[in-house]
């Protein structure tokens, strides 16, 4: 499979504050293969989450072209967007963001809920992935009433709910301790294998930048392949 | 094209509830917690139930008032029809007249009467009285009888020399059933020069009447109707004949009163001046506009009662919203679109304002069952308490009888009930709009520099 599942082409996005325009992607750009791991290293500012949020489409961009799994992402309308996060994408951020009030069942449940799925498809759709994060005897516990590591892993789960052909994820060990963060680690070098999925990682963490197959330096508005 | 389907509802629904009423508590710590957190939305459900409780019952209860108050002036007053007559009409004419009227279909009974003024005296003072000449026959009607209580002696007065008082009246005067009283009517004195005699004549008191509504009764001096013949003045008194139907509220009581024209035409009495048929809504117009045009008032301000607890029902969804951005970006995050963010506050705000109104409509409409009871025991604590204050103290009544009925007569009206819920249902949706649109403006981009 040599068909790019990623595929962006003289990239801009720029942000203005007052008379300051601030260039974060320039001309820049960026292709990735399906099912492979790819880390996206860069200092601080250097606009690595605008990346992830442009390529999920939860950010427009200036000009260029971005074309992920077949959507041409300057072309969907706004209208279809949500149709566009909810079959091609899965977000993991650095906060789990799983919802309070929902136990860790519902919220792995609710994309594919909200999504059309039947409610009973849903909930056992989920506890199979609850059972693939290794959290399937923590079902019904709230998110107050589980770890930080935990937490992740849930909001790992729920971003496959839908069957995501891409995974992204921003620092998602960025507030975790060593133990959690390496049990996170393990589970998201095994997701192109157990989810078919491709995943694009942000991270500072040296030990997770190493699960890559691919690795990109994102520096002065430009992409560097560095392995 | 993305679309909310049918089937989109159920899941939507599913979080709209859990976001506003909170999850099924775990543990006793966390469902304390929760109230406190949620318990915005249960006061926006309590304030549109205690906006509806008093809509209910100024409802109810006014309409049992006007109900109560309509169905006395016409049974034990005004009749259903009136038909006028000269004052000095022969007897036989008049039978016949009355024979005439009983014979049409839908007619119960037709009471001769004739009203005037006097004054009446005891030795305790002297005040104006209306005079009711009244046959016999108005004991046949059930109408009558049934609103009528007797205080003390008799209904009618068995003689030409009796009479029967109303309570105030009574009371005014100082007397109760088998005393005496003076009435005082002017005549003329016949002849061509006639001039205005006063006329005093002496009844025994056979009874003491009320008709439940203070108004209507208080000057009532009930005579024999050829005592009144006697006793008033032709040119001030009124003659009539009191028709009673079996429809006073329908349209019949129209097709009555044209046929007793045309009877009074095939007997050549429409000509005659004085001589004319006209329904209690004619001559009770004033009346009952009153009535109507308070009650329009009373729920003009009702409505506006409720439209304010929609709005707090608004400012608290929307507060709900602007505090939950976060969970909004979440939900828009994996492709939960503006429209269906939207849709579960909407579901959300119809859902509070429809539990609300629920709960205030049950509660109002028990209230209004039972206001009788309930304004009795209000009175009965009040006095109690005012006595331990000052034991000199006369006892209060809530509602004065001078303007309102002693015991409202409560109906249950399905068709108000239908429509306050209804209408509070759509205004809480409506104003729902609001937290609604705002939450479909949140954009999920917000996530990606979110500090914890
Ligand atoms: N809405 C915005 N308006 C103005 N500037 C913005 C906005 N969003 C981001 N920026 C700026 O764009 C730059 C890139 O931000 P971004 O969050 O993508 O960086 P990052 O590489 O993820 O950094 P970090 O490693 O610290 O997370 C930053 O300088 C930031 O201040
Ligand atoms: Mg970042």
């Amino acid at each position: 499979m040599n068909e790019p599942i990623i595929e962006c082409k003289d990239l801009t996005k720029t942000f203005s504050s007052g008379a300051e325009v601030l260039r974060i992607l320039d001309h820049a750009d960026f292709m990735l293969e399906r099912e492979n791991i790819c880390t996206i290293l860069g200092p601080s500012g250097s606009g690595k989450s605008t990346f992830l949020a442009i390529l999920g489409s939860l950010e427009r961009f200036d000009s260029g072209t971005v074309r992920v799994d077949g959507y041409d992402l300057h072309m969907v309308p706004e209208k279809s967007l949500s149709v566009f996060r909810r079959n091609v994408v899965g977000f993991v951020f650095q906060f789990h963001f799983l919802l309070n009030d929902f136990t860790a069942l519902e919220n792995v449940a609710l994309p594919g809920y909200m999504a059309g799925i039947s409610r009973a498809d849903a909930w056992e759709k989920a506890t199979k992935l609850l059972d693939l994060v290794g959290l399937e005897n923590r079902a019904h516990h709230y998110p107050s009433q589980l770890s930080g590591g935990e937490r992740q892993r849930v909001a790992i789960a729920r971003a496959l709910i839908n069957g995501p052909t891409i995974v992204l994820a921003d620092e998602p060990t960025g507030n975790l301790d060593a133990a959690s963060a390496e049990e996170v680690r393990s589970l998201l070098q095994r997701l192109p294998d157990v989810a078919k999925t491709t995943l694009v990682l942000v991270t500072h963490d040296s030990a997770l930048a190493t699960i890559g197959n691919t690795s990109h330096l994102l520096k002065g508005g430009h992409f560097e392949c560095i392995k | 094209m993305h679309q909310i389907k049918a089937d989109n509802l159920r899941p939507l629904s599913f979080l709209g509830f859990r976001f506003l009423f909170g999850k099924p508590a775990q543990t006793q710590e966390a469902a304390a917690l929760h109230h406190v957190r949620h318990s915005a939305f249960w006061g926006a459900v309590l304030g549109i139930g205690i906006s509806i409780v008093p809509l209910y019952i100024v409802l109810f209860v006014s309409n049992g008032m006007i109900q109560g108050i309509t169905d006395r002036y016409l049974e034990t007053k005004t009749s259903h029809l009136q038909l006028s007559l000269p004052f000095n009409l022969n007897g036989e004419t008049r039978e016949k007249i009355q024979q005439d009227i009983l014979g049409l279909q839908d007619v119960t009974t037709a009471s001769f009467e004739v009203d005037g003024i006097g004054l009446a005296a005891s030795s305790s003072g002297s005040i104006s009285a209306q005079i009711r000449g009244m046959d016999q026959s108005v004991l046949k009607d059930e109408g009558f009888t049934k609103f009528i209580q007797v205080d003390d002696g008799a209904m009618f007065p068995e003689r030409q020399n009796e009479a029967v008082l109303g309570r105030y009246l009574a009371k005014a005067l100082g007397v109760n059933a088998g005393d005496t009283v003076t009435l005082i009517t002017l005549r003329s004195s016949g002849g061509d020069e006639a001039q205005m005699l006063p006329k005093l004549s002496i009844f025994r008191v056979a009874g003491i009447v009320s008709s439940g509504y203070r108004e209507l009764d208080a000057n009532w001096f009930i005579v024999q109707s050829e005592t009144a013949l006697r006793l008033l003045n032709p040119s001030t008194a009124y003659t009539f004949i009191g028709i009673k139907t079996m429809h006073p509220y329908g349209a019949e009581l129209n097709t009555v009163a044209s046929e007793i024209a045309d009877q009074m035409a095939r007997a050549g009495l429409s000509g005659i001046p004085g001589v004319d048929v006209r329904s209690w809504r004619d001559i009770e117009r004033s009346l009952f506009a009153s009535f109507s045009s308070t009650k329009s008032i009373l729920i003009l301000i009702m409505a506006i009662a409720i439209l304010v607890a929609s709005i707090n029902l608004a400012s608290a969804l929307t507060t709900y919203v602007m505090e939950h951005r976060t969970e909004i970006a979440i939900l828009r995050s994996f492709g939960v679109s503006p429209q269906q963010t939207a849709a579960i506050f909407l579901v959300g705000g119809a859902a509070t304002g429809t539990l609300g109104c629920i709960v205030g409509s049950a509660v109002g409409i028990f209230i209004s069952f039972y206001i009788n009871q309930i304004l009795r025991g209000v009175q009965a604590a009040i006095n109690f308490v005012l006595k331990l204050w000052v034991p000199a103290l006369h006892p209060m009544t809530l509602l004065n009888p001078d303007y309102y009925l002693e015991h409202i007569p409560i109906h249950i009206n399905w068709n108000y009930i239908i429509f306050i819920l209804g209408a509070g249902i759509v205004v809480s949706a409506l104003v729902s709009l609001v937290p609604a649109i705002k939450s479909s403006h949140i954009a999920p981009a917000e996530l990606i520099r979110h500090e914890q």
